[in-house]
């Protein structure tokens, strides 16, 4: 049985830690927070990672390739410009798993509130009583 | 005390099932309604309003794989039998059919498209009026003689690139090609009042399911309709399993449901309609090799298919680009393609449904090259100046398209599976070819570049539609070659009647929802005419 003090603590813990990886370890999370951010900017600020874990823990994507990913990433980090100019011919684990990191980072991203509104400036998904269309003229 | 027999047993809620239910009451009769699905809760089971990232553990949780909660979540899976070139077969058992995961796309077939038919369109004209008046069709009046106009409420208008698609098709019929770039039409209500429904609120959810009920679907209009006459009976989550034939094959006497629970009935009934899909339809008469004596019960089948082009358009940068939703992806198409002047490469016509705009919750173009913020720069441009045009042509109807039953798998009720054969054509592959060409030339017509293209048509690269299967129990005079009459009754037994797409008796490229429906609507009259008469 907790007393007051050692429930209020564990509150206090539970807040601070926010989410638990459920697919990846802490660490690989952590790494691979770290390696969508540089692709996907605004990433971690997003939860893109804690989407995408949530969902490699329920077969969507496979939980194998981040780990191998990240695994790659932490024991030999590469400029992200290479991995980039590998993208569409990858050879290693690591050039490959920019390809699968920046995919899943992207769509997070795009349904995530903030990548809506700081990235693509959404002010949609609220009732009109006409939809204008096109109302400029180009070319 | 006797079991009632009802006047007539409807079987499948869709577009067709869903509207003979409600002429039928409506002109006096007795109906029951069997459906295998329950009724769906617009806004609970389907909500496309909510937050991707808030509902994803719980969509996880609940065994979805996607990030929404759509109407198509609940579509069957491994219900038939795939052969062939990847053919696809959707559906969605629930109060409704796929009326509820439609587009709303409303187009009438014209009166070349009905050339091919054994009735012509002054037939039919009345009942698509009636139609469009009840689903609440939103368009413009574009006055294309074979598409014709209807009667609309207000039309929505295009997106800006869609305007400069629309001048690339300008600049196309200067080069003499017969060809029409117009706004779609939706059953989707633009104004207040017209029918009871909700007033469309353009939030671009329309194929995920309306969880406000603005789209038409037969859950939300002519079946509550239909309720109100008193003289529905409705029977969800029933399957039926057999239908009762008379001791000399000459009458349908009722059908065998199962329900839920796995409990049996038997509904007796005068008249019964077969409404389940042509899939589904074809599947249940070949089961018991009902009104089959043409051989043609699963053949001509046809559906539609397609590719993507999509171009950029650098005019159109620097939009105000906060709010694309409108109407779902799709605010116009190009059309009139081939309807008089006809090919020498294939057979047949096609039309070109076009979109664009921003949609966070589906971004059309996914990927650009690079990373960080110029890599997000230039997606977001990208998707802001883009136009996508998906072809939807129709499939060739040859020996190479048919619907049959698996002689070994078995659904869970101990039903044969149907099998569904589609073996692409070569017509349909230069038909392929002929869009992705005309789409490229639009593009750059209309002052913009291609993003991305097939390049070239492969039996790989086509995508049929998995919603628009038509054919596999055509209409027809002759007994021999077809398989219901004009009025939609079988050849073969004189009190069924179909009032499904299987019915139609060739396709042009137009979408088929409101053909469906005025079709159905027809063949209640007509059946409901022989009742008075005392002919079931």
């Amino acid at each position: 049985m907790l007393d007051r003090r050692e429930f209020v603590s564990l509150g206090a813990l539970l807040a601070a830690v926010d989410y638990v990886p459920r697919a990846l370890t802490a660490a690989e999370f952590g790494a691979a927070e770290e390696f969508v951010e540089l692709i996907v900017p605004g990433s971690k600020g997003a939860r893109v990672m804690r989407y995408i874990d949530m969902g490699l823990a329920h077969g969507v994507g496979e939980a194998g390739a981040w780990k191998r990913g990240v695994g790659a990433w932490l024991s030999g980090k590469v400029p992200m410009g290479e991995l980039a100019a590998k993208e569409l011919a990858p050879g290693t684990e690591l050039e490959r798993f920019f390809g699968v990191a920046k995919r899943a980072a992207i769509e997070a991203y795009a349904l995530s509130e903030e990548g809506q509104r700081d990235w693509l400036g959404y002010r949609g998904g609220v009732h009109l009583t006409a939809f204008p269309g096109c109302t400029e003229e180009h070319g | 005390m006797a079991k009632e027999i009802l006047d007539v047993v409807v079987v499948g809620s869709g577009p067709g099932g869903g509207i003979a239910t409600y002429a039928l009451c409506q002109q006096g009769l007795k109906v029951g309604l069997v459906e295998a699905g329950r009724r769906m809760i617009p806004g609970k089971d389907y909500n496309g309003h909510g937050s991707a990232h808030q509902d994803w553990e719980k969509r996880l949780a609940a065994g979805f794989k996607t990030p929404m909660w759509k109407v198509t979540d609940y579509q069957e899976k491994d219900h038939f039998v795939g052969v062939g070139d990847n053919p696809r077969h959707g559906l969605l058992k629930a109060l409704g059919g796929r009326s509820l995961c439609w587009a709303g796309h409303t187009l009438r077939f014209g009166p070349g498209d009905f050339a091919q038919w054994p009735i012509g369109y002054d037939e039919v004209a009345p009942y698509y009026a009636r139609a469009e008046r009840m689903m609440g069709v939103s368009g413009f009046r574009d006055g294309l003689w074979n598409m014709p106009d209807g009667e609309f409420l207000p039309g929505v208008p295009m997106r800006c690139s869609e305007k400069m698609l629309g001048k690339g098709v300008a600049k196309l019929r200067g080069k003499h090609r017969e060809a029409a770039f117009v706004p779609i039409r939706k059953a989707m209500p633009s104004k207040g009042g017209a029918v009871p429904r909700a007033t469309c609120h353009f939030c671009g959810h329309c194929m995920a399911g309306c969880e406000v009920d603005s789209k038409f679907t037969t859950a939300n209009t002519p079946i509550p309709m239909a309720m109100k006459t008193g003289r529905l009976t409705l029977f969800l989550q029933s399957t039926v399993v057999r239908v009762l034939m008379s001791k000399d094959g000459a009458r349908a006497e009722g059908v065998e449901i199962v329900r839920a629970d796995g409990s049996r009935e038997e509904i007796r009934c005068k008249a019964l309609v077969l409404a389940c899909s042509t899939v589904e339809t074809a599947r249940l008469l070949l089961t018991q090799g009902i009104g089959n004596s043409s051989g043609q019960v699963g053949r001509n089948l046809t559906s539609h298919f397609g590719l993507t082009v999509v171009g950029l358009f650098p005019q159109v940068r620097g939009r105000d680009a906060s709010n694309d939703d409108g109407w779902d992806y799709y605010h116009s198409m190009l059309s009139g393609m081939y309807w008089r002047e006809k090919s020498k490469k294939f057979e047949g016509t096609y039309q070109v449904q076009c979109g664009a705009g921003v949609h966070p919750k589906k971004l059309s173009i996914k990927w650009a090259p690079g990373f960080g913020e110029s890599m997000k720069a230039q997606l977001k441009d990208w998707n802001t100046i883009h136009a996508g045009m998906n072809m939807q042509g129709m499939l060739l109807v040859s020996k190479n398209k048919f619907v049959d039953l698996d002689p070994v798998k078995k659904d869970a009720l101990g039903m044969p599976l149907p099998r569904v054969h589609l073996h692409y054509d070569d017509s349909d592959l230069a038909m392929a070819d002929d869009v992705i060409a005309t789409c490229e030339e639009i593009i750059k017509l209309g002052g913009g570049t291609v993003h991305s293209s097939p390049g070239k048509a492969t039996r790989e690269n086509l995508v049929i539609d998995s919603n628009h299967w038509v054919g596999t129990a055509r209409m027809g005079t002759d007994k021999k070659t077809s398989v219901v009459d004009l009025e939609g009754r079988s050849h073969d037994v004189g009190n069924l009647f179909i009032g499904d797409g299987s019915v139609f008796p060739a396709y042009p490229e137009k979408n088929p929802t409101l053909t469906n429906v005025a079709l159905a609507w027809r063949m209640a009259e007509k059946l409901a005419a022989r009742a008075r008469r005392g002919e079931l």
